[in-house]
């Protein structure tokens, strides 16, 4: 009667999570600057576009994955005060993440 | 920690996501480039729907201003909402003893079996609303006014245009909503008169207390597996595809139904797209309501699974259609156990099922009326408390008709309903009852035979 999110994680210290903890944080830097550089003109809309598109699902699925992850281990253990500080700033982060696109 | 990193970073997101979509607004040509590329027709719809909302953007420097003056705008009354509400205790004496109870305590007491304590608690909460319903008068005022001015600079021609806009909903859809449930009333007030009745109350006039009182018993008791296998042969009726995932959802461990310290209350469905699975939690007691709680998450989950080839982006939906699949799968199981009910059982199941049609459909129709005439007046000036319980009553007088009792109406529904005081999801549940009406002439399509409907589903609930 209890679920398994192994298929999510392993755990918060597995590499898988980690690891995409830092592809969202590369991501974001990589969009930035890219951004900046590439909304100045007009010029090659389609590639742009598609380029955009493509790194805003990738990036928007991870952060999904991850605050999937610690939200639902926090949901059915989520005892320690250290735990609820958590619960805050996923809540406040998932508000962002939705608003993407 | 990672968690505070990723939050810092993530809101720094919001630069690119608006200059994407400010960028976009500049494209004159940008048809003919949405119809050069098969990701970006893929798109199609998210592009054309940023493109609107860029729109309605204003500077970069304004939007920033507007964002940090939220903070101490409509955030703060929203917050001294929750405080007033969450601390707020009610004086009641019941059987000789008084006591000071917290309010979600004493609104629960609308479920007793007992009429006295129904009526006991409805006064009492009312009483108790007089020491805070200055404040909330003015955290209303606050927070509809801010509504209007941005709703204004932004360039909608209203609160109510924004809402929709923002629910990917017509107007022309909204009022065909608004006019089938006028057409409709009639049948709930007939089903509250005789709730009046079987209550003992001559006047054929339901008291606002007695709303919720359960008429009927229903003891049907199932362990978990018997769960499974009810769910999962009554999917079956209507598609063997669904039941096989439901099978799956129990077979694979998606769901979580153990109560156990330091679990969350309650239930809910979470679709993992980026694995093509769902996690469900609920509390399992074994009673009937609650395998009518898990189909419904396991219909979240279906409609999730539906969308699995989708993108990520494209995998997004609103408000409007979030509960079509779950309220769908729910009442499959709703009608299943009729077949096997007796006839109390039967009774309940049934009333159980109306008393929560009219939350959904008549109740919902007076707060709309609510919200819209609190904004129409929040243009001209600041609504005193008086006025919100003027316009309170007004609305369920329109809604409830001659079946509610207009001597124990409820004029403070204002004061207990959060979601009057969330800045950013106005008329909050409107698209609920359109989801409602939907899903029952679906349901009553398949049953005539009319309409076969397993594989065209899929599409429906895209
Ligand atoms: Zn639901």
């Amino acid at each position: 009667m209890r679920w398994s999110l192994e298929n999510l994680y392993t755990s918060f210290d597995s590499r898988e999570f980690l690891e995409d903890n830092n592809k969202v944080l590369a991501l974001i830097d990589e969009l930035k600057e890219w951004s900046r550089e590439n909304f100045k003109s007009l010029e090659n809309a389609k590639e742009k576009i598609e380029f955009f598109l493509g790194k805003i699902n990738e990036l928007s699925s991870l952060i999904y994955k991850i605050a999937a992850y610690s939200e639902l281990s926090l949901s059915v253990d989520a005892k320690t005060q250290r735990h609820l500080c958590i619960l805050k700033r996923l809540k406040k982060l998932f508000q962002k993440q939705q608003n993407l696109m | 920690m990672y968690l505070e990193k990723i939050e810092k970073t993530v809101s720094e997101t919001t630069e690119f996501d608006v200059a994407f979509k400010k960028w976009l607004l500049k494209l004159d040509k940008i048809e003919e480039v949405i119809n050069t590329s098969d990701v970006i027709k893929q798109h199609k719809f998210i592009i054309k729907e940023s493109i609107k909302s860029a729109k309605h953007m204003l500077s970069d420097e304004q939007e920033i201003v507007i964002s940090k003056m939220k903070n101490t705008g409509s955030s703060a009354w929203s917050k001294l909402q929750e405080f007033l509400t969450s601390t707020h205790t009610v004086e009641i004496s019941l059987e000789g003893e008084v006591k000071k109870l917290p309010l979600p305590v004493v609104r629960n007491m609308a479920y007793s079996e007992e009429q006295y304590v129904r009526k006991t608690a409805y006064f009492a909460e009312l009483k108790s609303y007089e020491k805070i319903e200055n404040s909330s008068a003015a955290a209303l005022n606050g927070i509809k006014g801010e509504v209007i001015t941005l709703s204004k600079l932004r360039g909608y021609s209203s609160p109510l245009d924004m809402t929709l806009q923002n629910s990917r909903m017509d107007r022309e859809t909204l009022e065909a909503m608004l006019e089938a449930i006028k057409e409709y009333l009639p049948y709930f007030r007939d089903y509250l008169k005789k709730k009046a009745e079987l209550l003992g109350h001559k006047s054929l006039k339901l008291p606002f207390y007695d709303l919720f009182a359960p008429i009927g018993k229903v003891d049907m008791k199932f362990t978990y597996d018997e769960a499974r296998k009810f769910i999962v042969e009554n999917f079956k009726t209507f598609s063997d595809e669904l039941a096989s995932f439901a099978d799956r959802a129990f077979e694979e461990n998606w769901i979580d139904a153990e109560p156990r310290e330091g679990k969350r209350g309650g239930a809910f469905c979470y679709n993992l797209h980026p694995i093509r699975e769902s996690r469900i939690l609920a509390n399992f007691d074994g009673s009937f309501s609650n395998v009518t709680t898990i189909a419904h998450e396991l219909g979240h989950a279906y409609h999730g699974n539906c969308l699995m080839d989708e993108t990520f982006l494209n995998s997004n939906y609103p408000m409007p259609i979030a509960e079509t699949a779950s309220i769908f799968c729910e009442t499959l199981i709703v009608d299943a156990a009729l077949k096997i009910a007796n006839r109390e059982e039967k009774i309940a199941i049934l009333e159980n099922s109306l008393q929560s049609s009219t939350q959904t459909i008549v109740d919902i129709y007076s707060r709309f009326l609510f919200e819209d005439e609190v904004f129409r007046r929040r243009e001209d000036h600041s609504l005193s408390v008086d006025e919100f319980k003027e316009i309170m009553l007004d609305a369920q007088r329109k809604a409830y008709g001659d079946a509610l009792d207009e001597k124990y109406m409820h004029p403070y529904m204002w004061v207990n309903k959060p979601h009057y005081y969330y800045a950013d999801a106005n008329y909050y549940n409107f698209p609920t009852p359109l989801v409602n009406y939907l899903l029952r002439d679906l349901l009553r399509n398949i049953k005539r035979g009319k309409l076969s409907l397993q594989r065209n589903t899929r599409n429906c609930f895209h």
